[in-house]
């Protein structure tokens, strides 16, 4: 088990290098940022000559790897181009925090709510449960999220002024008291977090069903009820710590769709977050903070991959790794 | 004892092979079969509705107030801001989102089966460098490098965004198809084409893909749906087809700006989108049913 866990986390070292290796390549073909300014003739070419050698545009793109990659292992992430020159840790740690926050909300709202209307579709196969719960989680995989957000918001922000209909707080509340602040805010969390939970249910929850269904069918369920268990035990004890095993690698197939899902539902609902930092850098072509941001959004992925799997090896003591 | 042995041939006469089992399975689920009736009513109103109606894709109203106006018998799905028919615009946005998704999903397949097939077939060195290419692009966050490309990528047409999702749409498909050459390539079928001299490039096409087909046509027709969602956030972020040629994602994007004065404009096209995704991911969950010998009784 340590040497599967030690070769998977070595294994991790490469792909963190291609990851990064691939992203600034495909980065690199939009070309730097200081040529476009050439159109501009208030600007003189001796000026954005200077600029290029200053953020290191004019050296050969596998020497700019080198030196960039080396200086995000040692910590300096360099500065925004465009937004106001501010450092990239100082507006990744903001918006980070932000988008953290959505996903985790919206991480355990669809967990809390698919994975036992999964297990019960499952204990209920063919039921009418079962068939309404199968037709909603069809529904959501198949639902654009800037759609069911752009309904939302036409609902319950424009129609019935329940709810606000962007941003992350009313303003002036940042000074509040605690409580206040935190009923604030949670009213403009409401909508995004039902947006981006609801995509990821439908798929959890077809998810969750399939793995409770390959236990409910196996010998050993048939053993149990044969030598007298009640139904509830069987369930419990025998079927659903079986089932939940695979659930644990939710947590790694959540990340992908939570990032991706967010850079949607940020620029939506107007929050923010790392998405809507992500693409706001990749459409000024700030090379930094757009290369930063990628590279932090992939380190997650790979990361929440390797947990669920180290995860998956733990509480399933029938994987025997060499 | 003769009697026993004709009854036998008897039986065992009709020959039931796996795809006319594969037919029989799917016509017994409903849904799928519904699904496929609805998906191809809709591909047939999209390719031969716009001839019949009213107007054409760009005409514009002739006068103020033939803009904005909310669904009526004259504009079945109301009119956008610029006068123009909706309805008929979500019509041909239909061809060209099924197109997107369609050739997509398509050129995607092309990518992970030859990644896919060559990987688990030869194994060894390929195998490595092809499955963590594959594990790379997987790390990758896709939706930012797709805006990243559709800027790079010179050109605005329908080709383009084809080539993106596909670029960032194979790794799925290569995963799948390598596991189950991994298996293939060692089954006595597999040796006996080897034996009676059969080429590497033979046996992978000839042999080996046949038999990988069903998970193939499965991943193929959950991913038209996913593609089309996939095109419309595309077009949501201002990086999809391109105005005016019509997509389901652009025109939809089209009318959040006019969410608060003509909201129908939204009800629509996301609505088309939806009911094409449901279908085509009903029709591929059936058709993993149909396909899956486990399943037959």
């Amino acid at each position: 088990m340590k040497t599967h866990f030690a070769k998977r986390i070595l294994q991790m070292i490469p792909l963190f290098i291609g990851v990064a290796l691939v992203t600034f390549l495909i980065l690199s073909l939009v070309g730097d940022p200081f040529t476009q300014m050439l159109v501009n003739p208030r600007i003189r070419p001796a000026d954005i000559a200077r600029l290029k050698h200053q953020w290191g545009f004019d050296l050969p793109i596998y020497l700019r790897f080198f030196k960039w990659f080396w200086s995000m292992l040692t910590g300096n992430w360099g500065l925004s181009i465009f937004a106001g020159g501010r450092p990239v840790t100082e507006l990744i740690g903001h918006a980070l925090g932000w988008t953290l926050k959505f996903s985790l909300a919206s991480f355990i709202l669809a967990f809390v709510v698919s994975v036992p209307i999964g297990i019960y579709s499952a204990i209920r196969q063919y039921t009418v449960f079962d068939y309404i719960f199968t037709g909603f989680s069809f529904f959501g995989m198949s639902m654009p999220s800037f759609w069911f957000g752009f309904i939302l918001l036409m609902v319950f922000g424009l129609k019935l002024h329940w709810l606000p209909i962007g941003g992350v707080m009313t303003p002036g509340m940042e000074s509040a008291p605690f409580f206040a602040r935190m009923l604030d805010q949670a009213k403009y969390f409401i909508l995004p977090v039902i947006v981006l939970s609801f995509v990821e249910m439908g798929s959890w929850m077809r998810y969750t069903r399939s793995s409770m269904l390959e236990v409910v069918h196996q010998d050993y369920l048939r053993t149990a009820r044969a030598k007298g268990l009640p139904e509830r035990t069987v369930i419990v004890k025998h079927a659903l710590r079986n089932a939940l095993i695979p659930i644990v690698t939710l947590l790694g197939l959540a990340l992908p769709g939570l990032i991706s899902g967010a850079m949607i539902t940020e620029t939506v609902f107007a929050i923010p977050g790392m998405g809507r930092l992500t693409l706001s850098a990749m459409q000024s072509n700030d090379f930094p903070l757009a290369m930063a941001c990628l590279l932090i959004e992939s380190y997650l992925l790979i990361m929440g991959n390797l947990v669920a799997d180290l995860l998956y090896a733990m509480v399933d003591p029938r994987i025997k790794y060499s | 004892m003769i009697g026993e042995l004709t009854q036998q041939k008897e039986v065992s006469r009709r020959v039931e092979g796996y795809w006319y089992l594969v037919g029989k399975h799917l016509k017994k689920h409903k849904l799928a079969m519904f699904s496929m009736f609805l998906l191809g009513m809709i591909v047939l109103l999209c390719v031969f509705g716009p001839y019949f109606t009213r107007y054409t894709m760009n005409e514009m109203g002739n006068a103020t107030t033939d803009v904005l106006q909310a669904p009526s018998s004259r504009h079945w799905f109301g009119t956008d801001e610029l006068g123009r028919d909706v309805f008929t615009r979500v019509l041909l946005g239909g061809r060209i989102s099924l197109l997107v998704g369609f050739s997509s999903v398509f050129s995607a397949l092309l990518v992970g089966i030859i990644v896919g097939a060559y990987a688990g077939y030869y194994g060894g060195i390929l195998d490595t460098v092809l499955m963590r290419f594959t594990d790379i692009m997987f790390s990758i966050p896709v939706l930012p490098l797709l805006v990243v490309l559709s800027s790079v990528i010179p050109g605005a047409g329908v080709w383009k965004i084809v080539l993106i999702i596909a670029l960032f749409g194979w790794m799925t498909d290569a995963r799948i198809i390598r596991g189950l050459f991994l298996s293939l390539r060692e089954s006595e079928f597999t040796e006996a084409a080897r034996a009676i001299g059969v080429s590497n490039t033979g046996i992978i096409w000839r042999h080996l893909l046949p038999n990988a087909l069903a998970p193939i046509i499965v991943s193929a027709t959950l991913g038209v749906g996913g593609n089309i969602i996939y095109e419309a956030a595309l077009s949501y972020l201002g990086f999809g087809v391109m105005p005016p040629t019509p997509s389901w994602g652009n025109i939809l994007q089209n009318a959040q700006y006019a969410m608060t004065i003509a909201p129908w404009l939204v009800w629509t096209p996301g609505l088309a989108i939806l009911i094409t995704a449901i279908g085509f991911n009903f029709l591929g969950d059936g058709l993993r049913d149909a396909m899956d010998p486990r399943l037959y009784r």
